[in-house]
């Protein structure tokens, strides 16, 4: 969950000014509750990641079509994440250098961390969260030059402001559906409503910190401008024996990039055996080599923003499509119980209807 | 250099600690520069260089041109400008492309010089190691110049950036050979348009929420004279939340030490001490007023006596809401000092 989104996270909340602050709490509870239908599916499906799921409920072709789609978006989002961090990296650390030697460098680590399978892929995530997280001393700074009044009024927006908010901020959050398909690794599967809860709100207690240290230490057009507010904080921190601490910590971040991006990889990899249907150790060394190419493709900054954002959407839709699983599953289960001789119209009228009723509801 | 992509060794860039700014014309400016000579075989441990240029970039290229090293900005520490060129509006481009520039630390300071900031640079200060260390000490913030807001380039753009306040500068003087934090510099958005004295900026300071602020002397009457060291500042405002007729209410409460009395009365009971506190209570209160109305005069606010207001405000701030509202209020004053403290001798 937290990556490059973290970095950047308050300028994308930036449309509804200083009352940005306590958005992250609202985003907590939209990702606790979304959690529970992909929970509550993959329950069902103890065994079986994702990917095995839309094969089993589409069928076959159909499921292999989705997860084919699944796996280009996964592409692009991995590649995006990559890209962006490897720009500010380039803004920061190293202005005269090109940066094909980083990006290599970075890829190779996230193939050997996602070689091991998802075991040594958790582990390192929790290594990373323990080097990252101390990084939240450095906001002492930015906090002391402030002011603290900004945290009011909380509601100074309007309905618009709050939507352009939620749609550009949200995309910082999203990360946890992963949970879908490393579901069958998990040894205690009972718990894992609260553990998953309990790591929402760790990451959202970050996300929180970082976007009241900006509202009280910005101003608001500085909200609106400044690229990577998370660097800015990190540049006014002075220490006696050490300078320019921006670089250490923007440098470290890459703990955090690199447990996404492992993870992503070997997501992409589980996805791309399961349309193959056999294992390979070459399906990961040809995914990092495609979006080091994809990373490499010369795309103007304003094609890339559009691939990449419509690529942020995506993984909205995918945070709801478990919703519409469980429904498929609902009425397929009942069609095993029930009469076999009803035809098929009857079942899809019915699944219509119900996600009319879906929709409708959610209105 | 091997190839174009390599960075360059530490001994080939010139490290620039400082940088003033003079005005030529509209278009032109000057620009010095001071970095540290490493070499302990000069003589003079600090190279200066002065160019004309309309882009920093230019003059950056121009000062690489002319040093044996490649100039850089990752070390710069002090910004100075002539109070011409604040005046004519000039100086938010600069700070605008330091802000921009990832290389530049967001702790470097801002000044202003009262006649020519380059001068300020290349000056012999026979009695100081190197002039760069010099400046940068001296915009570092200490109790004694607490009147002085040691504006960073982050404050002043969030300052100059957010309608409810407006930035204050410090502002140099040279008297005799030597550079003197003496006044502040007010600005209207990105234009120096006025300058604060001292007493007036450390009540300003005060004001702004600032817990220590510097020693201040009173005239109470023409024999009187009292000099207080504050422990602690503290400051509340209410407001009546009316857009209409605004009213804000100042507190002031200060802590404070007696340091010096010179007058007619001996201070020898709490009953003296009380009547004191009472008269420098009056006369902080007008001075306070006084500032007010200069701020009101100048249509600028460094203190940002208007948040209450948009605490309580939906929608959009505006630099126009700001001066409306300023031009409207009415700001009570109270000030309150207590103080705790006599010395050690009765």
């Amino acid at each position: 969950m937290i990556a490059m989104g973290l970095l950047s996270f308050p300028y994308q909340l930036s449309a509804v000014g200083y009352s940005q602050w306590w958005l992250p709490i609202f985003f907590g509870i939209i990702a606790n509750v979304t959690i529970i239908p992909m929970i509550w599916l993959a329950g069902k499906y103890k065994e079986d990641s994702l990917f095995k799921i839309h094969e089993i409920l589409f069928g076959r072709i159909m499921g292999k079509t989705i997860n084919m789609v699944l796996i280009i978006i996964g592409c692009i989002l991995m590649a995006a994440t990559v890209e962006r961090y490897l720009e500010m990296i380039q803004l920061v650390a190293f202005p005269y250098r090109t940066l094909t030697g980083p990006l290599i460098m970075l890829m190779l680590v996230a193939v050997f961390i996602a070689k091991r399978g998802i075991k040594s892929v958790a582990r390192f995530c929790i290594i990373a969260f323990f080097l990252t997280s101390p990084m939240v001393y450095l906001l002492r700074w930015g906090l002391e030059e402030g002011k603290i009044t900004h945290l009011l009024p909380l509601f100074n927006f309007t309905g618009k402001e709050f939507l352009a908010a939620t749609k550009e901020g949200y995309s910082s959050i999203v990360g946890y559906e992963l949970l879908m398909f490393y579901f069958p690794y998990i040894i205690n599967q009972k718990k894992v409503f609260k553990h998953a809860s309990i790591g929402i709100w760790i990451s959202i207690f970050f996300y929180f910190l970082i976007s009241m240290v900006s509202v009280i230490h910005f101003s608001e057009w500085q909200l609106k401008n400044v690229l990577y507010p998370v660097l800015n904080l990190f540049k006014y921190v002075e220490l006696s024996f050490l300078e320019k601490i921006d670089t250490i910590g923007i440098t470290f971040w890459v703990f955090l990039i690199l447990s996404t991006v492992s993870a992503y990889l070997w997501v992409l990899k589980e996805g791309i055996e399961s349309l193959r249907s056999k294992k390979h150790a070459a399906h990961l060394y040809i995914i990092a080599v495609i979006i080091t190419v994809m990373v490499f493709i010369p795309l103007s900054q304003s094609q890339e923003e559009k691939i990449y954002g419509h690529a942020f959407y995506a993984s909205y839709a995918l945070i709801l499509w478990p919703n519409l699983l469980s429904l498929v599953h609902m009425i397929k289960s009942r069609k095993g119980r029930g009469s076999n001789d009803k035809s098929k119209m009857v079942y899809i009228c019915c699944l219509f209807n119900r996600l009319f009723r879906l929709y409708v509801g959610k209105r | 250099m091997e190839s174009d992509e390599t960075q360059p060794a530490l001994e080939e860039l010139a490290m620039i600690g400082v940088i003033a700014f003079d005005y030529i014309d509209e278009k032109k400016m000057k620009m010095t520069v001071i970095a540290p000579q490493p070499s302990p075989d000069a003589k003079e441990h600090t190279q200066s260089y002065t160019i004309e240029a309309t882009l920093i970039t230019e003059g950056l290229v121009q000062i690489s041109a002319k040093a044996d090293r490649m100039a850089s900005l990752s070390q710069l520490r002090v910004v100075l400008f002539s109070e011409e060129f604040a005046k004519k509006g000039k100086m938010i481009e600069i700070v605008h492309y330091l802000y921009r520039d990832a290389d530049v630390r967001e702790t470097v300071r801002l000044g202003i010089v009262k006649d020519n900031a380059g001068d300020v640079l290349t000056a012999d200060y026979p009695d100081k190691p190197n002039t760069n260390v010099y400046l940068t000490n001296l915009f570092e913030p200490k109790l004694y110049t607490t009147f002085s807001p040691f504006t960073d380039l982050h404050i002043f753009i969030a300052k100059s950036t957010d309608p409810t306040i407006s930035p204050t500068v410090p502002y140099l003087e040279v008297t005799e050979g030597q550079p003197e934090i003496s006044k502040i510099a007010l600005f209207d958005g990105n234009h120096m348009v006025d300058t604060l004295e001292q007493d007036d900026g450390k009540l300003t300071q005060a004001l702004s929420g600032m817990k220590k602020i510097a020693p201040f002397n009173f005239n109470l009457s023409e024999e009187e004279v009292v000099a207080l060291e504050f422990i602690k500042a503290d400051v509340k405002y209410k407001s009546n939340n009316n857009f209409d007729s605004p009213k804000i209410t100042i507190k002031l409460n200060l802590e404070s030490a007696l340091d010096e009395y010179k007058g007619p009365i001996k201070i020898t009971s709490s009953k003296d001490l009380r009547k004191l506190e009472k008269s420098v209570e009056e006369r902080l209160e007008m001075k306070i007023a006084e500032l007010i109305a200069k701020f009101k005069k100048d249509k600028v606010d460094p203190i940002g006596l208007l948040e209450t207001l948009r605490m309580k405000h939906q929608g959009k701030w505006t630099n126009e809401l700001t001066e409306q509202l300023l031009e409207k209020a009415k700001f009570d004053v109270v000030v309150n000092i207590e103080i705790v403290n006599i010395g050690a001798v009765k």
